[in-house]
């Protein structure tokens, strides 16, 4: 009988720790940040969709001049 | 960072060395930068051959030698005029940081920069204060890939759709609490452990309930986000270069943290009654 309960036991005790876990910690997140407004679906640059490690960062291209006078 | 500097005399050496971009500076300049640079690309997962050849393409291009000595935790690193008249000695501890390949590719890259001379010395150290203060790769979507990654092994081992989403679970909650240990400074040992005990009872979630017909591969796949990889790929590729302390080092390191994923998988599958016990 113990042995048929405790991989229930275990499997039960690891899983709800991991969802109160995760919870708690989205929780803080939100708590924290409660300004900042955030999409769950967003359409993002093409950039965003291929940057491969090594790709300039965003903040880098002021470094150079592309403007067209 | 802990440095420690070994000099030859009390004097500062006053010896210019002159860069292929026309511009000359002393030798404590470029070893200093060098040292920076070579802790850097050596903690962001780089290996010996790579790391010895940038150096060396650096400071050709910048007019002098540079003869390096790579041990586990530091960087012996020498630079001297062509002629041998002057040098100069630096050791620096290298980086622990996790693996970076964005830092990586972006610092070969400077180094590729400076050995064509398309930047100046001192525009190559602005560079390299901006690759170093990279910002991490987003945790939430490395989380997502490395989830989806796991479960296409799964898949790729025979395991049925009941088992890839197991899988897929798992290893969310394996993953994510590794990165909130990782974030509390633990042991990295410590947290092999406890991850792969996590993946391991979750991932016997298929045999639990007879969801599928593969709990087996499920178990079996669900810590293989864990497996150092690139210790062992890094540790061979060193082997074949002839740097076997640091290949050695990298190799017990790796073999560290597989022993540490196996207890907790064992501890997993023990008390889940799963085969092997």
């Amino acid at each position: 009988m113990i042995a048929l309960n405790v991989p229930l036991v275990t499997w039960c005790v690891i899983a709800f720790a991991m969802v109160a876990l995760i919870i708690i910690r989205v929780c803080q997140k939100n708590y924290n940040q409660p300004a900042h407004h955030r999409h769950l679906i967003e359409i993002g640059s093409e950039r965003e969709e291929f940057f491969v490690p090594g790709d300039r960062l965003i903040k880098e291209d002021d470094l150079y001049d592309d403007d067209e006078d | 960072m802990t440095t420690m500097r070994i000099e030859a005399s009390a004097a500062e050496p006053i010896a210019l060395s002159d860069c292929l971009c026309g511009e000359s500076h002393s030798l404590k300049e470029i070893c200093l930068f060098l040292s920076e640079y070579a802790s850097w690309l050596l903690g962001s997962g780089a290996t010996c051959i790579r790391l010895e050849r940038n150096v060396n393409r650096m400071a050709k291009a910048m007019g002098c030698e540079a003869v390096m000595t790579i041990l586990p935790r530091h960087i012996h690193l020498t630079v001297c005029l062509p002629d041998h008249s002057d040098s100069y000695t630096y050791i620096t501890a290298s980086r622990t940081m996790p693996i970076s390949f964005d830092i990586n590719t972006r610092l070969s890259e400077l180094s590729w920069e400076i050995a064509d001379s398309k930047i100046s010395f001192d525009e190559a150290k602005e560079k390299f204060e901006s690759i170093i203060h990279t910002p991490p790769a987003n945790k939430n979507l490395v989380l997502l890939l490395a989830s989806c990654a796991n479960a296409a092994f799964c898949r790729l081992f025979t395991g049925d759709w009941q088992a890839v989403a197991v899988v897929f679970l798992s290893t969310i909650a394996g993953f994510y609490l590794k990165q909130v240990l990782c974030e509390h400074k633990m042991d990295m040992r410590l947290v092999f452990i406890i991850c792969a005990f996590v993946s391991s009872v979750l991932g016997a979630t298929d045999a639990l309930f007879n969801l599928g017909t593969t709990p087996e591969i499920a178990v079996g796949t669900s810590v293989l986000y864990l497996v150092p990889g690139i210790p062992f790929l890094n540790s061979f590729s060193d082997m074949l270069a002839g740097h076997y302390i640091c290949s050695f080092s990298r190799f017990i390191h790796a073999v560290i943290l597989t022993c540490c994923l196996s207890f907790g998988l064992c501890g997993g599958m023990l008390l889940m009654n799963m085969g092997m016990f």
